[in-house]
């Protein structure tokens, strides 16, 4: 491992080469950042990631049975498991989508699933990514250069090997392809993770195409090879948001989509993975009723742990929320990559008041979490170790079968005063080991 | 019962030739409790490929793509349709429509008007609406041009005008801050040359037509094409197409009893 360490200036130049960045768009303005490789693993035993497993299958599984039935049958809602406007009212929630079935019965293909660990070994879920999760490219891309880096770390432990995630992906497209080639569909190399889109399509044998290469016709879905042949698509991996899938089902001014794909895909004639309106299951709000999802389509104690939610909408957790504001985080179910996070004692007395107004008026627009004491992750810095806060982005893989990819994205905060370990937020990431015994 | 014919006739002209020009029409009739429809025909040049679908809130459309090079784009519906043959329209998935949307949220305009009213508690949804109906009829004025299909009800109620489509949502804001299940319905009306909206209030387990621009209850003029929680869901035609083309769109409308 120390010799890993040793080489971790000339990976991050490597994995600088290779165009491992991420671009952000803010205030009109796009800059490539790098996206930091720290040299020392999350190392996870057996065991414990025995138990990660069983659990994030188990979770997945209960989400796709929501999916499933949220857009069909809503049993769950009349049931009265679920209040029908925490469905409604969610942005992730898509009309145009009812009736809809996924192929195959799999909505969620590739589950990005947030995690962390407290101080007292439990792992929590953070957040389920059921929409375009990414970050599976990068501990993948890290473990091949550290493997050449250091082949005899890697020969002298029993570190599971990770490198068979494009299979993986790859065989998840195939299973519901509906007959012709897979390709990515990327908005371009203007996108954060646009590393991401051509490493995996490389990797899985996949095209790589933007919304301008494909096209409809006669309701099958198409895209031109470099011979000029019209060559028919049975799986498109995208990498675009639902809004912006196909101007004329949804956002009537997206230039990013293929105008028709929605129509092909509700008539069989493609696979879209992931499906479009999962956004209603990874909501903030929704995932406060992922146990009951669990215990209400599987009949099981849900393995997992949620942090402990409240929704002001109810009003004892109202109450809550207002008796512990300074102990808690709020966040806007709105928002993700890490905006829209509010920790009550870190805001001043008139920020509070607004807050708590905010709330009062929209209840069902915030979550509140007690604030977890993760443990904190060992990271070199100027060569010293130091420790900072970390997540885990554990990856899962829906196909024929629910398979947990044995590692995930580490994910620290360079800030040590900072709970965010988002990349659109600075942060920079590891490797995840998980050993075979 | 009336039978109406009617004839929607778009037609783009582009300054310069546009290519892979991608369309959607919402213009199928759909037969209901309380219109049936006779026959229909659909046109449309340049020659495309087409195909029918159905979206979400079960409106069908036709859809398809005119590959080739084209300077003008022709879409013609023409139809009869048997109306006023019931005032209500059955159905179901009305939880859907408890829920304010982007355009339809109540701002302090909303909330003045519906808190001024002082309508008290009790009645059925559909006298309450009408109450509100006759409260937009006082609040805004019939100004075309001053919105498009993206203005919200508070943008309508703080300038106290808008056409169809404002009165409309502005309707759907007050029912539904009273907990009534409202929507959106995009159609054509006999004596307009373009489309109209009216709003479609839940009472007693059944859908009933308010035309809050006209503040009267739908009826046998009225053919319904589809609905939607907003203006945004009922989007009646929708293309896109590559070149940099300036388009000039003109659509015509007519309805008439047979």
């Amino acid at each position: 491992m120390h010799d890993i360490c040793k080489e971790a200036s000339a990976i991050n130049e490597q994995l600088a080469r290779y165009g491992v960045k991420f671009g952000i768009y803010k205030n009109g303005e796009f800059r490539e950042q790098l996206f930091p490789f720290d040299a020392i693993p999350r190392v996870i035993d057996a065991e414990e990631f025995e138990y990660l497993e069983k659990g994030l299958k188990q979770r997945v599984t209960a989400l796709n049975c929501f999916l499933r039935d949220i857009y069909t049958d809503k049993r769950i809602v009349k049931d009265g498991v679920i209040p029908p406007e925490f469905v409604y009212a969610s942005s992730g929630y898509l009309p145009q989508c009812e009736g809809v079935r996924a192929p195959k019965g799999v909505a969620s293909h590739i589950s990005g699933i947030d995690l962390v660990q407290a101080k007292d070994g439990t792992w929590y879920i953070l957040e389920d990514n059921l929409r375009v999760p990414s970050g599976a490219s990068y501990p993948l891309i890290a473990r091949g250069l550290c493997r050449r880096a250091s082949p005899e770390t890697f020969r002298e432990r029993r570190i599971v090997d990770n490198r068979d995630y494009a299979q993986l992906l790859r065989r998840t497209m195939d299973f519901v392809n509906a007959g012709g080639d897979n390709v990515i569909l990327t908005p371009g190399r203007y996108n954060a993770a646009f590393f991401e889109h051509s490493y995996l399509a490389e990797l899985t044998d996949s095209v790589l195409v933007t919304g301008s290469d494909l096209f409809v016709e006669n309701d099958f879905l198409y895209y031109t090879d470099m011979g000029g042949q019209k060559r028919r698509v049975g799986a498109v991996y995208r990498r675009i948001s639902d809004e912006y899938l196909d101007p004329m089902s949804f956002l009537p001014e997206s230039v990013i989509g293929v105008p028709h794909i929605f129509d092909v895909y509700k008539k069989g004639n493609v696979a879209i993975l992931n499906a479009p309106g999962n956004g209603v299951a990874d909501d903030k709000g929704i995932y406060y009723f992922v146990p009951k999802m669990v215990k209400y389509y599987l009949g099981e104690e849900c393995i997992t742990h949620n942090a402990p939610t409240y929704l002001p909408y109810y009003p004892e957790d109202m109450k809550y929320v207002l008796d512990k504001f300074d102990e808690i985080v709020i966040k806007d179910v709105a928002e993700a990559g890490g905006y829209g996070v509010v920790f009550g004692n870190k805001l001043t007395k008139a920020q509070k008041a607004d807050m708590l107004a905010l709330i009062k008026a929209q209840p069902r627009r915030f979550i509140a979490q007690d604030v977890i004491d993760f443990i904190d992750i060992d990271i070199m810095e100027n060569g010293k170790r130091v420790s900072r806060k970390a997540d885990l982005r554990a990856f899962v893989l829906t196909g024929e079968d629910v398979t947990v990819w044995k590692s995930g994205l580490t994910r620290f905060s360079r800030d040590p005063d900072s709970f965010i370990v988002n990349s659109s937020q600075g942060g920079g990431f590891k490797d995840t080991w998980v050993l075979s015994r | 019962m009336s039978e109406l014919a009617f004839e929607y006739r778009m037609r783009s002209e582009f300054d310069r030739e546009i290519f892979a020009h991608a369309f959607r029409l919402m213009l199928l009739p759909p037969d209901t409790g309380r219109q049936k429809v006779l026959g229909l025909d659909v046109d449309i040049s340049p020659k495309s490929w087409v195909s029918r679908g159905r979206d979400g809130f079960g409106n069908g459309y036709v859809y398809g793509t005119a590959t080739e090079g084209h300077r003008a784009f022709i879409a013609h519906v023409r139809g009869r349709v048997l109306t006023g043959s019931g005032e209500a329209e059955s159905g179901a998935g009305q939880e859907l429509y408890f829920i304010q949307t982007p355009a339809t949220a109540p701002g302090p305009c909303a909330v003045r008007l519906y808190e001024g009213l002082g309508l008290p508690d009790g009645g059925d949804a559909l006298t309450r609406a009408e109450r509100f109906m006759a409260a937009l009829r006082q609040a805004l004025r019939y100004v075309p041009g001053v919105t498009d299909t993206t203005s919200s009800s508070e943008t309508a109620l703080r300038q106290r005008s808008g056409v169809c489509q404002d009165f409309t949502q502005a309707l759907l804001t007050l029912c539904r801050m009273d907990g009534i299940p409202a929507r959106y319905v995009a159609g054509m009306v006999t004596g307009e040359g373009q489309t109209h909206a009216w709003a479609e209030i839940w009472s007693g387990g059944r859908w009933y037509g308010l035309d809050p621009t006209w503040g009267r209850r739908v009826n046998g003029d009225y053919i319904k094409l589809c609905h939607g929680r907003d203006c945004r869901d009922c989007l009646l035609n929708r293309g896109v197409y590559s070149g940099p083309a300036v388009e000039n769109q003109m659509i015509t409308v007519s309805v008439k009893k047979v």
